[in-house]
Formats: structure tokens, sequence, C-alpha cells
């Protein structure tokens, strides 16, 4: 099973246990055998590249973890970041266009650079939900239907909707089954049936495990998944899809 | 090597309860969730199904009216009632009725309860956003609730984003709770609630918390039962918006005892519902 959403370190507004051990042992206690691992401390920070370092070292002594840095592609420098991702082997690449602050309609250069570089984009619409941050520093939501569009002007690049809620997945699955390399995760996806009415609209094979873990419960984001659907519906939730991704960041 | 199949069966397994559930915090599908639901019988069918699922054995139904209005009319509620009335008798009693009601109208409140609690037996009374529990309209409620010996599920939430006009904070149910020190009042929405708005009840002890409301944050029920203890934490859902599983595994999965994760999944709401909710000998 490959969690694709699981973060490390420090988060101001929650109280979590974020060690990298403390996260992997969650996660791995609930089945993840592949981890996609990112680090919190850079989120807030002014270059979150920096925090990056932390998840690379994990990946190099952990063979359970692959790295997936943050890019802030507003940084002069994060060109080379892209590459020290390509270096070391890390197939997917997160953004976060509201902690960031840049809007994905201006994005197109940025977007060929990590197509360019074969890496797999992962665009986090929402890391806390804006009516329980803390009052000084609320975050909006990223427009998930921004991060389709951006897919869309970009094919060959594998995009992953990262964060979006169950109806905003619903409501964009057409257009994630028309381009080839669009994929969302599971992480917020809730409510009564909600995985199983994405499987019905035909994203089976376009959604990827993720449990946000340390920020939520990594039981319930399974239970989300292994309720509802039979087992190979599950499994390639939880494994099959995100290894065919992986592949291609390989 | 673990076969997938062997993982999943490893996953359900830790999810199962392992004891009877009572769901403090349900509303129909026909008022949540954009379900394409054929009447009661179709509601109950697929509600009653996902609940029992995840091991559900009996669950507080509230419903809010199909069309969700916030300030209710009291036709409103009559319908609201009836149709949750209807949910419980095809449903073999698995859903537990609550009244809903509109402080904005007290006398009628107070008559829509003596219609549905004393006369049909509904095992409690629901309050959601028409007004806030410092509204001394609420008051005749909380009396009634008293006089015939029901909890009072009481919605509350602390939004950074800004509540509604009607909608209570968590500080606004500590004073009714101080106002009203015979009722007994379920404040809804834990993870809504947040940290600060347990610290808000925390010396009310007439206010039981429910887990419902929010993302499965890590830490959250452990919270509630580190500052009111887990005699005073219930479990609820709030589905069909949040999902019975996701938050079934916010206790299940809890860095807490097996005896404290009973008491916040089973004992706790048993002991605050009257006796023809009908769970003696379920355990």
């Amino acid at each position: 099973m490959i969690d694709t959403c699981v973060w490390t370190g420090h988060w101001g507004s929650l109280a979590i246990p974020g060690t990298p051990s403390d996260v992997i042992d969650s996660v791995t206690a609930v089945g993840a055998t592949k981890i996609l691992l990112s680090p919190l401390n850079g989120v807030w920070a002014h270059n979150l590249h920096a925090a990056n370092a932390e998840v690379y070292a994990v990946a190099v002594t952990d063979e359970r973890v692959l790295a997936a840095p943050l890019l802030d592609p507003t940084l002069p420098s994060w060109t080379e970041q892209v590459q020290v991702a390509v270096d070391v082997g890390a197939p997917l690449v997160r953004w976060l266009p509201a902690y960031s602050g840049f809007a994905l309609e201006s994005a197109d250069g940025w977007a060929r650079i990590v197509t360019d570089a074969q890496r797999i984009l992962w665009v986090q619409t929402r890391l806390e939900d804006p009516r329980r941050q803390h009052p000084l520093g609320v975050v909006p939501d990223v427009d998930a239907a921004a991060v389709i569009d951006l897919a869309r002007r970009h094919p060959d690049l594998a995009v992953v909707l990262g964060g979006a809620t169950w109806k905003t997945v619903l409501d964009l699955a057409p257009a994630i089954l028309s381009l080839p390399y669009c994929y969302a995760d599971t992480s917020m996806v809730d409510g009564v049936d909600s995985a199983l009415r994405l499987v019905d609209a035909g994203l089976a094979t376009r959604l990827l495990y993720g449990s946000h873990a340390p920020l939520f419960m990594p039981l319930g984001a399974m239970a989300r998944i292994v309720f509802d659907l039979d087992d190979e519906t599950a499994h390639l939730i939880l494994h099959e899809n995100a290894n065919t991704l992986l592949d291609r960041g390989r | 090597m673990t076969s997938a199949a062997d993982l999943l069966r490893l996953v359900r397994d830790r999810l199962d309860p392992g004891g009877p559930v009572i769901d403090a915090h349900v509303h129909p599908l026909d008022n949540f969730g954009g379900f394409h639901i054929d009447g009661v019988r179709g509601d109950v069918d697929r509600l009653r199904g996902a609940a029992r699922r995840v091991g559900i054995t009996r669950a507080c139904l509230f419903s809010l009216h199909t069309t969700v209005p916030r300030d209710p009319t009291p036709a409103q509620c009559r319908q609201a009632n009836d149709y949750a009335l209807a949910m419980r008798d095809a449903s073999d009693g698995f859903f537990l009725p609550f009244c809903y009601v509109s402080p904005t109208t007290p006398a009628a409140a107070v008559a829509e309860i003596d219609r549905c609690v004393a006369g049909e037996g509904m095992v409690g009374i629901k309050l959601w956003v028409a007004q806030r529990a410092t509204d001394p309209r609420l008051d005749p409620i909380l009396q009634r609730s008293v006089d015939l010996a029901v909890p009072v599920l009481q919605h509350a939430w602390r939004k950074t984003t800004g509540n509604l006009p009607g909608e209570s904070f968590p500080a606004d149910v500590a004073d009714l709770a101080r106002r009203h020190p015979q009722a007994r009042i379920i404040m809804a929405h834990l993870n809504g609630c947040n940290p600060r708005g347990v610290e808000d009840v925390r010396d009310c002890d007439n206010v039981f918390v429910d887990t419902s409301g929010g993302d499965p944050e890590t830490g959250m029920v452990e919270l509630a039962v580190e500052r009111l203890g887990a005699h005073r934490v219930v479990y609820g859902s709030d589905a069909p918006i949040r999902h019975f599983g996701v938050t079934l595994a916010k206790v299940v999965g809890a860095r807490l005892s097996d005896v404290d994760k009973r008491a916040i999944l089973w004992d706790n709401l048993k002991g605050l519902l009257p006796e023809r909710a009908g769970l003696g000998g379920m355990e």
C-alpha cells in the first residue's frame, strides 16, 4: 500500500506527533508499505526548500520512504531544487500555491520545467480547513478547477489534485478522466459513500490513497476505502494507481 | 509476504469497534449529500447500510428538513420530525429520533417537543443555528428537556472564518448549561469547537461533547478525554456529511484505553438516553 500524502514536522495550530519515526510508524501500522513524505516545516518558511533536506535524509535511510519535496517556483533558485529532486530520485514534487503565493493561471512556464524534469506534479489545494486555522494565519483553498486547467494545458505532465473534497473531485471527474495523467488523492474525501461515488463516476484508476498524516489519523483515511469498496477496487486506490504513476517519475 | 487481501482484512480488523456503538449525530440523506434516494425507505436502506458496514448499532437521527432552512418555521420542524419518525418506524428501531425545534418560536417548540417526545417517544431534542444558545428563548425548551428527561444536542462551532448569525460558540453552550444545571446537553462537533471550545465547557459537568465535525485530526479525542474525562465524550459522525468509518476511526484509533473507548462508543450515550431507546441488554 502506498500512502501518497504524508507529512513530517511541526504544525502551529495542532499538536501532532510529527517526527519522521512517529509518522512512519503511524502510517505503516495501518498497512502502508511505501510513503511519499513531505516537510511541514517548510510550509511557513520564507524559503521552504531548506526543509526538504530532512525528508531527503529519511529517504536515504528508510527504504519505505520516498521524498516528496516542496517546491516554490517563485523563488529564483527553484530550478536548482528541481535538479536536486531529479538527482536524488524523488519522483514527485509538491506545490503549495496558496502558501507560496502564486496563481496556477500564471504557472505554465514553471509547469514546463517540471514536465522537462519528468517529475510528477502534486498541487496541494488545502492543508487545513480554513474554518479551524489560526485567525492570524488564514490561508484560503486553491481552486481545484485551476489545477485541472493546468493539467489540461500540460497533457504530458502528470498532475495530482491534492486535498480536494469528494464533491469537488466528483464535479471534476469528467475533466480528470479526459486527461491521460491526471489523478486526485483521497485524503480529504469524506462523507457517506464518498469514495464509492467517485468510483461510480469512473475514477477507480485515478484515485490515490493519501492519509494526510500526521495532521489527520491514518486509520480514518483507510476506513473510507476499505469499508465501502471491494478488494479489487481498494487495491487500485491503495497501491496500483500510485505504483503506475510513480513509474513515470522514476 | 502478506497479500493485499490479508492487508485489507488486517485494516478492517483494526477498525472493529469491539462492541455495540451508538452514533449521537446523524442526519437523513434527504437533508445532505446530494443523494438520489427513494423516499424514507431508500433513505433508511442506504444510510443504515453504510452505518452497519462499519459497526454502528444505533444512530440518533435528526432531520433538519429537506430544504435545511437555518431558521425553520414550526411547520417545517413538524415535517422534519415526521420524516425522522418515519425513518425510525421503517428501520426496526435502528434510528433513534431527536425532536428538531427552533427557539425563534419557543411556544411552538415546546408544543412540538410534547408531540414528538412525550407523544411519539422521541429520545432527545436537537437545536441547530436558528438562535445562539445564549438566547433566553431557549430556556423553555431546556426546561421541557428536564421535565421529560431527555438530552439536548446543541450545534456549536468556532469558525475562524466566522459563525453564522444564530450559530452557537462553545462559550454559548457553557452559558446555556449554567442557566440549566439540571439539563443534559450534548455539544456537537468536537473538532469544530477545537481545543479552545473544550476549555469553554470544561467546568460545566452537564455538558457532553460529541466527536463529530471537521476533519479527523490527530489527537482531538484524546484531548477531549484529558480535559473533560472520558465520561463526557460521546461518539458522533455527522453522517452523511462525514463518513461513519472515518469518524469511528477517530475513537477506535485514539490512544485511549479500551474502557474509555467503550464509554465513548456506547456507555455514555446509553446513560443519557431514556429507557425507551431500548438499549438495555445490547452489550
